[in-house]
Formats: structure tokens, sequence, C-alpha cells
């Protein structure tokens, strides 16, 4: 099979990051519930490590998941992506030192001025260790798809044919139009690239004024930028691990997921719309062009709709009536399209804009995203693991695995859903310390999160028990 | 091909245009600097300098020199000390030439991935620049003034809209052309 070797090291790397990181999530409900003490300090770097690990490893592991598929096409750079790995690990334990040794915190979006103006929360060597870190983390996926996309147009001539434009005007058969492993791979491309441009800017950005801060800089446009790459890089990763879902079912039917028409066209919408929608992390921002605003309003709700619609869509169809055999992988892709499903429709709630007034910065905002993340994105990834152990391994699934999937459904469930309710309590995110009535859920969830973790384990087990038996 | 270089390189050096060049910061910046870049490339010519082949074969390390005097010159700090101090400005006269000399030599030798991060890299930087510059309150340069500055940043925003437009167009209509491998 293609460089099995790597896609492994990224699984385990990824899994077990994934897994670690859970741990401080549960650290942080239980300290906010009230079942543990935790210094607030502490509390913030737990949280600025849990989502730059979790972002980190998922979307490295995510990528794993295209980079199979897509080199099933296309010819992708082996040694670009053996160096994406060596970058991410570099870059990670630098930000690892900033953090824990030199106690950074200023969670994972970096929001300017934040890295230097922590009165005197941290100082300037775990500010820039955090940023370099980012910045190398960066490099590597740059270095990435910027080899996808090249492939692609080596292959099919354009970005533009990559997504099937020119089947879209018909100037090509719907029979010729691009696998679905070239199209997400061809829009991941396209929102990533951009988004690491904007990344690179202002972290370089927030370097110099972390160095020098006479050289101040526009709040606002900082801000624009760091949500313009941190909304749609952390967005990119479900549009990375869907590809599994496409791959797997045809595989596991018989039957081909062929691209058509209208899966073109809202694959090209949901590039155009990633691309758009950060602002809506700039609601609150009265300053803001009204017009930016309303478009981040607009087009969040109908975000990732087009290609969830086709999906799930052709996903009932692919699997109707065709006789599937379920196992692990097959299960845990469908959960994922589930999950997904259930997960943005708080998202389109919180998008409006006077629900959002209300909504914005409560812990309802990690309800959609725990949601859509853990019984989405990250089950794909999982999804992915059981597949390759199947069927480049031949490991057989044992009871305990099934017992992992349905623990794994309620508890990822159950720490989503505690989230939503803290919100509709109107508990703040990002708080350290919760007032009495806030603590129930976060207690419940910290305790559900518990057995998440032993599922995630058992998930992980079973792949690494393939990556051991093979070599 | 070579004697035009030298040419260039006199008339650059020439007192009247090097202080004319160098009183105004963005012609210091957008045509001293690549002028003398250009000398470089030019000097070079479609030769292939045997003495390179050696160790610039996969023109890797030439490019990376190339991109180190780069970035020396992107520091705000080293225009303006150019200026007053006269090794430095020894050392523009040389460095610049070399750059160009090295990049000529070594952009047709790497490789595409290579290219292409560079491409990007200069997007993102220029971005930067044109972000301090505009929007930084602080005078940056002792030699100049901070409306000059203004002019830079501006100049600088101009080249990432071109580098932009450039980079959609080559991914979404002409694809990678004669330069795919
Ligand atoms: C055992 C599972 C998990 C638990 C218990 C957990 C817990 C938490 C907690 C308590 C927070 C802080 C909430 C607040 O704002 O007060 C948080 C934030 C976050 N989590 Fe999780 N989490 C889990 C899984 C995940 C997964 C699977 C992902 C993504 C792949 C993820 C990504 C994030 C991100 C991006 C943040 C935002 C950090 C910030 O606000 O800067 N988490 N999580
Ligand atoms: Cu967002």
């Amino acid at each position: 099979m293609v460089h099995n070797r790597l896609i492994k090291n990224y699984l385990v790397i990824g899994g077990i990051v994934i897994l670690l990181m859970m741990v401080f999530g549960i650290l942080m409900l239980l300290a906010q519930g009230g079942g543990l003490s935790l210094s607030p300090p502490t509390f913030y770097q737990f949280m600025t490590i849990h989502g730059t690990g979790m972002i980190g490893a998922a979307a490295l592991a995510a990528s794993a998941v295209m980079w199979y598929f897509l080199s099933q096409h296309v010819t992708l750079s082996k040694r670009i992506f053996k160096a994406n790995l060596i970058l991410f690990l570099i870059g990670l334990v630098l930000v690892i030192i900033g953090v824990f040794s030199f106690d950074y915190a200023s969670a994972w979006t970096f929001l300017y001025p934040l890295p230097t103006l922590s009165a005197k929360a941290w100082g300037i060597i775990g500010a820039l260790l955090y940023l370099f870190g980012m910045l190398i983390i960066g490099i590597g996926f740059l270095l990435l798809f910027i080899d996808t996309g090249r492939a692609i147009i080596r292959k099919k001539g354009s970005l533009a044919k990559g997504l099937g434009w020119d089947v879209i005007a018909g100037k090509k058969a719907e029979k010729d139009a691009p696998e679905p492993a070239i199209i997400a791979g061809t829009m991941v491309t396209i929102v990533n690239v951009t988004a690491l441009i904007a990344g690179a800017t202002v972290i370089m950005m927030n370097i110099i004024h972390t160095i020098n801060p006479a050289f101040t800089f526009d709040p606002l446009l900082a801000k624009n930028l760091t949500y313009a790459f941190g909304h749609v890089f952390a967005n990119s990763i479900i549009y990375m691990s869907v590809i599994v879902v496409y791959e797997l079912l045809a595989k596991y039917t018989n039957r081909s997921w062929k691209a058509n028409k209208v899966f073109l066209i809202a694959w090209s919408m949901s590039t155009i719309f990633t691309l758009m929608i950060y602002t809506h992390h700039m609601l609150m921002d009265s300053v803001m062009p009204k017009w930016m605003l309303i478009i981040g309003q607009v087009f969040s709700y109908a975000n990732g709709l087009p290609v969830l619609i086709v999906t799930a869509y052709g996903t009932l169809m692919i699997v109707y009536k065709s006789g599937i055999k379920w196992d692990m992988s097959s299960g845990l892709a469908f959960l994922s399209m589930f999950g997904w499903t259930v997960g943005v429709v708080p998202a389109i709630i919180d998008a409006t804009i006077v629900v959002n007034h209300v909504m914005h910065n409560t812990k309802w905002v990690p309800g959609h995203f725990h949601m859509y993340m853990g019984l989405g994105a990250v089950v794909m990834i999982f999804a992915f693991m059981y597949y390759l152990a199947k069927v480049d391994g031949g490991l057989k699934i044992t009871k305990l695995d099934w017992i992992a999937f349905f623990s794994y459904i309620v508890t990822m469930a159950a720490v989503s859903v505690q989230f939503l309710v803290s919100g509709a309590l109107s508990t703040p995110r990002r708080w350290a310390t919760h007032t009495p009535e806030w603590m129930g859920p976060a207690l419940f969830g910290g305790i559900a999160g518990v057995f998440l973790v032993i599922a995630t384990t058992l998930f992980i087990v079973h792949f690494v028990r393939y990556v051991c038996n093979e070599t | 091909m070579m004697k035009l270089a030298i040419l260039f390189f006199i008339l650059l050096l020439a007192p009247v245009i090097r202080e004319s060049l160098e009183s105004v910061m963005v012609l210091h910046m957008f045509l001293q600097l690549p002028l003398l870049i250009l000398v470089g490339v030019l000097l070079h010519g479609n030769r292939n300098w045997r003495f390179l082949e050696k160790w610039n074969d996969n023109g890797v390390a030439g490019m990376l020199l190339a991109v180190g005097v780069l970035i020396f010159w992107m520091l705000p700090r080293s225009l303006d000390d150019a200026l007053t101090e006269i090794e430095l400005e020894i050392w523009k006269f040389a460095s610049l030439p070399l750059l160009g000399f090295l990049w000529k030599n070594s952009w047709r030798k790497i490789g595409g991935i290579f290219k292409s991060f560079l491409y990007i890299n200069f997007l993102s930087m220029f971005g930067l620049l044109a972000w301090l510059y505009l929007g930084t309150p602080v005078q940056i340069c002792n030699n100049y003034l901070i409306n000059e500055q203004h002019i830079v940043g501006a100049v600088y925003l101009s080249s990432v809209l071109v580098l932009l437009l450039n980079l959609l167009y080559i991914v979404f209509f002409r694809g990678l052309g004669e330069e795919a491998e």
C-alpha cells in the first residue's frame, strides 16, 4: 500500500495527542465543576495546550487521511509529507515548552496584543516559543498543501478543474468529473493556503510586537487575520477527513461514489463560504463594516451545509439496499455523518446576530464545536484507523471495540451536551472559575469524559495492534 | 550581458545617481535595490559558471544564501544604517549583485515546491511589511520621515495585490505550464 509507514506514524501520533489532550479537557471540566482545584493560570495553560493540541493533532491525522486517498490519484511527494511530520513535532515541542515551562497561556487563538501584554502572567520567552512553534507547524502544513496543490494542477490542469468547474460549465461530461478525493483535496488546498498566508503574517506580526512593543499594529486587522487563519484551518479538518467516508462506503458497498454536478457545486460553494465566514467571530466588533458582518451571518448558516447535505444524502443513497456489512469502520463513518449533521445545528443558531448577542462567548460555542469535532471530524479519523487496520492489516474486531464504539457515542455526546446546557445557562466560556450554579454540567461532563478517554484508548489500542503486527 | 551589467553598476555607483536614489526612501528600496540585484542577474547571464556547479548543484544552497541576503535588506534598519555607515553601504553594493547572481543561478535548479513556497512567503512577508509601514505610529528610520514610510507601505501593498492576482491566475487558469517538470 502507499507509503503506509508514514501514514501510520501520522495516525499514531495524532491519535495519542488527541487522547492526551482529552485528559486536559477533563481536568478543565473538573476544575470548573468544583471537583478539582486548579489555579487559574494553570487552567489557562491547560486550555491553551488543549485547544492548540486538539486542532493541531486532528489536522495532522486528517491530513494523513487526505494524503492516503489523494495519493491514489495524483503524485504526491513523500519527502514533503515526512517533512511536515517532522516540523509538526518540532513545533509541538516548542509550544509545549512555551506553555508548561514558561507559563504561556493566551489560548490557541493568540489574539493580538495578548501574546505580549499578559500583565506579566508570562514573559517574552514563553510567547516567542509558542509563536515560533506555531510558525513552524504552519510552515510544515504550507509545504504539504503546496505539494497537493501542485500535484492536482499537474494532473488536472488547474485548481478550477480540480473543483470540476469545467464539468459544471458543461464543457466536460459528468462522467469525467474529478474523483471526490481530488475535489476535497482541491478545496482544502485553496482554503488552507489562504489561511496559512494570513496566519504567517499575523504570527510574524506578533513576534515583532513581542520583541519590540513600540511597533504597534491595528488590532482589528490583527483579529481579522487571526480568525481568517484559525477558523479556516480548524474548519478544514472535517473536509480532509470526510474523504474517508466517500472512499470507505464506495468500497464497502461495491458501488462507486461518483461526483455529479450537484456534488461539484456543493463543494465549490463550501470552498467560498469557508473563506468568507470567519467574520462571524467579529459580530461583536461594532466597528466592522456592516456588510462584512452580514456576510458572516448569512454564510455561516450556509457554510458547511452544501457539502454536508450532498454527503449525508450520498451516504444514505450509497448505503440504501446495498447489503453493506456493518463493522467498526463503516459504523464510525456513518456515526460521523450523523454527528456532523447534529453538530452544525447549534452553530447555525449561534451565527444569528440576535442570538449571538446573547450566546457569544458562552459555553454554547464550545458545545457546538465539540459536537461536530468530537462526533464528526475525529470520528472520521477513527473510522480511517479501523479501515486501514482491516483493509490493510486484516485485523479482527473484538467485542471490546464495539463496547468502545457505543461508549464513545454516549460519552462524547454527554461532553458536548453538557457544554450546550452550560451555554443555555449563560455560563461564559473560557472562565477558569465557575459560580456554584454553573458547576453541575461541568462536573457531569468531566466524569463522562473519563469514560470517553477509556473508549478512545481502546480505539487507539486497536490501531496500534495493527501497526505492530504489520512490521 | 556582462558589459551591460558592469555599465549598470558603474552608473549606480555614480555619486549623483547614488545620492538622488538614496535621498527618497521609496526609490532607495524599490529602485536602487532591485537594480543592484538586476546587475547580478545580468552578470550571470545564461552562462553555466562551472565553479558553482559543485556546491550549488541543486540550487538549494545558493537560494538559501540569496534569501538570507534579501531578508537582511528587507529589515528597515539595514537600509537606514547604510546611509550613515560606509561599511554597510559597501556591503550593500557588493551583496545585492551577489544576491542577483545567486538567484539567477539557483532559480532554474530548485524544485517547484521550493519555488511556490518562496512565492507564497513573499506574499505574506510583503503583506506584513505593508502593514508595518502603513500602520505603525513610530518613525522606523532615522533618515526618512514617517510619510515616506507610508509611501513604501503602499508600494508593498500594491506588490501584494499583484502577486496575489498573479497567483490566482496561475492556479485557476494558466496551470503550471512549462514550469511543471
Ligand atoms: C474528552 C473530550 C474533551 C473534553 C472533556 C474537552 C473539554 C474542553 C474544555 C473544558 C474546554 C474549555 C471550555 C471553556 O471555554 O470553558 C475545551 C475547549 C476546547 N476544546 Fe475541548 N474537550 C474535549 C475534546 C475536544 C476535541 C475532540 C477537540 C477537537 C478536535 C477539542 C477542541 C477544543 C478547542 C479548540 C477548545 C477551545 C479552546 C479555547 O477556547 O481556546 N476538544 N475543551
Ligand atoms: Cu468560526
